[in-house]
């Protein structure tokens, strides 16, 4: 009797990268169904709901926390045992954790895939820049992204555009940010290699986005529209005949004959169990939530690294106020970059970097110190205007190199309302990573000198919700989770589509790759399905 | 001498009215009152009918050197109490200080002796409520803190800077403003 499916694919996770999977098998035509933990929740109620907290610091606040799909801020769901607090802003909902983000979407570079190979650090990649770079153009007009074709991004490549391209950005550079401006006219003169952002902050119109209005507001909400998330990609997806199923907790791998997975099931929040079937099966649920899942079932890990390799851009950052207004806060919240040490020698011995200035409204921040300080009527208006007007904040992301010490494991002391467990991380800085921050901070003093500047603080390490390693791909079943194609070494038909199976994780964003790969396994998922 | 403009005279004399129905000292409760008495008065706009007490009115005011919404300084009373319920008695020595102290400006105000570490807590915390737009301590990678809402356009560190920067979530420059300086400022 022949095997019946519920669908030819099942993807797990509505974010960016599982959103862009599901997409790409829908339009050949494959039957995909599309599972997703949170619900699905209107921009305008967000943009309200932003509105109307006075917890404007923390991210995640406008999101829906449902007890049986929480955020990682949910108390008690994420706990760590190592030196340092591994706290993520991860979202549930459909459209995933790019509801609040920068924007980046950087290229890695040649070089980046060849880590161990040229600096005798970390791992290679199992694939070449140039496999890759089909499916980044793919990526990049499906998120339509705007950057610059002729800038160097690696840092030193001088006077050509790099990485190389097939095609140009879809949408041109955005026009720089005066505080940018001003930032790369300071520095440029003493060598700095100050380049455009890419990013999917579009300021033209695009595939039904307006063009941004600088809103200023990407890393809480965008209200309009313009910034890219998932949830673009899972409308295009409905409209392609795919079948978005909306809080459902995938909680079950079921294992089948010839290293085959037979089936997932889901709960829904009232703890009701469905069961469905497919060709192949495409796991895409944020690389924390992914480990957990596969850990949970002992799926795909045969070589024992599900969950460790923890890699984020572990990084520093430094505020300072400028001898010249500036007025941060206008217009898109991230531009100029500093690519000085994004590649290069030093790589043999402490982590490249790569620094950006943010361009936040300080306002907020700037009323609460003067008011610390005790300063009360005109006063305290002038010092927030004067110190509004000249704040700026450059920060910085590091090269982890991946520990397989770094790990992350189901904990089934925290359960959730449908009985699922939290996760328990142990996560350690390295020596590579601090070494590389001692030379941001001799950059840091350069940068406000330069700027005239007066340094308010440098800060430690903190997170950057960059989480790769913990499906790690890699030539070898014996060492990595899954092969260039992002299919599990243990089962033919279970792949994983997320940031989580970045080996090399280099200094830039990682989403725009992300999504680049899991376009690329749902291409040769369609072949077989 | 706290400053009075003739606005908030005219939403103290209701205040004033309804000081004989209420506590100071229970913001809430004299929010819901006055709402009912901006009512009975007629011609009075909801938003200052709902006005806070007067003399925290005129507390807030002296302290930023500046009107403010009454509506506003309601919020941020309710908040305060609700996190702090020692708040409102805090807050009524503070007033007090400030009107048999006959002040001219904070300056004033910073330079007496007499400007407690306590009193200068309550002016702070009162400041940030109207500045910060919340009340309570921020903790971050926090599901909860217990920090209360006050407002989000109205918070006057918006107020400072609003005319150069966007209140965060929109800017109404159109796109590409962000290549040059404020034209003021």
């Amino acid at each position: 009797m022949a095997q019946e499916y519920d669908a030819d694919v099942i993807v797990v996770g509505s974010g960016a990268v599982g959103s862009n999977a599901a997409y790409a098998l829908a339009k050949q035509g494959k039957s995909v169904i599309l599972l997703e933990a949170g619900p699905s929740v209107p921009r305008w109620k967000l943009v309200e709901n932003f509105r109307n907290s006075g917890r404007h610091y923390d991210h995640n606040d406008p999101y829906p926390n449902n007890p049986w799909a929480p955020t990682s801020y949910q108390e008690g769901y994420l706990q760590n045992t190592g030196s340092f607090n591994m706290m993520p802003g991860m979202l549930k909902l459909v459209g995933g954790t790019t509801w609040h983000w920068g924007g980046a979407t950087w290229r890695y570079i040649p070089n980046d895939f060849k880590l161990n190979t040229l600096y005798g650090k970390g791992r290679d990649w199992p694939m070449e820049y140039e496999d890759l770079e089909p499916y980044y153009t793919k990526a990049e007009y499906e998120l339509g992204i705007a950057g610059s074709d002729t800038e160097d991004q690696s840092g030193k490549n001088p006077g050509k555009s790099y990485p190389p391209r097939s095609k140009p950005y879809p949408v041109d550079a955005e026009p720089w940010v005066y505080s940018s401006k001003a930032l790369k006219d300071a520095l440029e003169p003493a060598g700095y290699k100050i380049v455009h952002e890419p990013t999917v902050r579009t300021h033209r119109p695009y595939d039904g986005r307006p063009a941004c209005q600088g809103n200023n507001n990407c890393d809480q909400v965008c209200p309009i529209g313009t910034l890219y998330n998932g949830s673009i990609h899972a409308d295009k997806c409905q409209r392609a005949g795919v079948k978005l199923i909306t809080e459902a907790v995938v909680h079950k791998i079921t294992k089948g004959a010839n290293k085959k997975i037979e089936s997932i099931s889901y709960l829904t929040p009232q703890k009701e169990e469905h069961t469905l079937k497919a060709k192949a099966y495409v796991i895409a649920a944020h690389s924390f939530e992914t480990a957990k899942l596969l850990l949970m079932n002992d799926v795909a890990n045969s070589s024992d690294m599900v969950g460790r390799n923890l890699m984020d851009h572990i990084g520093i950052s430094m505020s300072f106020l400028a001898k010249d207004t500036m007025w941060s806060g206008r217009g898109p919240v991230q531009q100029a970059t500093i690519m000085d040490w994004r590649d290069g020698a030093h790589r043999s011995e402490f982590s490249a970097n790569k620094s950006a200035l943010a361009n936040p409204n300080p306002s907020i921040d700037m009323a609460r110190e003067a008011i610390e300080k005790g300063l009360m009527g005109k006063a305290l208006d002038e010092r927030i205007k004067d110190t509004s007007s000249r704040w700026m904040y450059v920060y910085s992301f590091f090269e982890m190199l991946p520990d397989p010490a770094n790990r992350l494991v189901p904990n089934p002391d925290w359960k959730d309302s449908i009985g699922m467990p939290g996760i328990k991380i142990h996560f350690d800085v390295d020596d590579y990573v601090k070494a590389g921050a001692e030379h941001a901070k001799v950059m840091y003093h350069d940068i406000n000198n330069r700027m005239g500047g007066e340094i308010l603080g440098i800060s430690g390490f903190e997170n950057h919700d960059h989480l790769m390693g913990t499906m790690i791909m890699g030539k070898d079943a014996s060492d990595s989770v899954v092969n260039h194609e992002g299919r599990t070494f243990d089962h033919d038909n279970l792949f994983i589509a997320s940031v989580g199976t970045i080996p090399a994780a280099g200094v830039v964003n990682p989403t725009l790759t992300a999504v680049a790969l899991g376009i690329r396994t749902a291409e040769i998922i369609a072949k077989e399905v | 001498m706290i400053p009075r403009s003739g606005e908030r005279e005219k939403r103290d004399q209701i205040n004033e009215n309804s000081k004989m129905m209420f506590s100071r000292r229970r913001f809430l409760a004299a929010t819901t009152i006055l709402a009912g008495a901006g009512m009975a008065f007629g011609g009075v706009p909801q938003a200052f009918a709902a006005g806070a007490d007067a003399n925290l009115v005129s507390l807030a005011s002296f302290l930023s050197g500046k009107d403010v919404d009454p509506a506003l300084v309601a919020r941020a009373g309710n908040a305060l109490n609700q996190k702090d319920e020692s708040f409102a008695k805090a807050a009524a020595a503070l007033s007090d200080f400030v009107s048999k102290g006959g002040f001219t400006d904070t300056d004033a105000l910073a330079a007496d002796p007499g400007f407690t570490p306590e009193l200068q807590k309550t002016a702070q915390e009162l400041l940030k409520a109207l500045y910060l737009g919340y009340v309570g301590e921020p903790k971050g990678q926090a599901a909860h803190d217990g920090v209360l809402f006050v407002s989000f356009s109205q918070a006057l560190a918006y107020g400072v800077t609003s005319p150069y920067t966007p209140i965060p979530s929109y800017s109404t420059w159109g796109s590409g403003y962000w290549a040059h300086l404020p034209t003021q400022g």
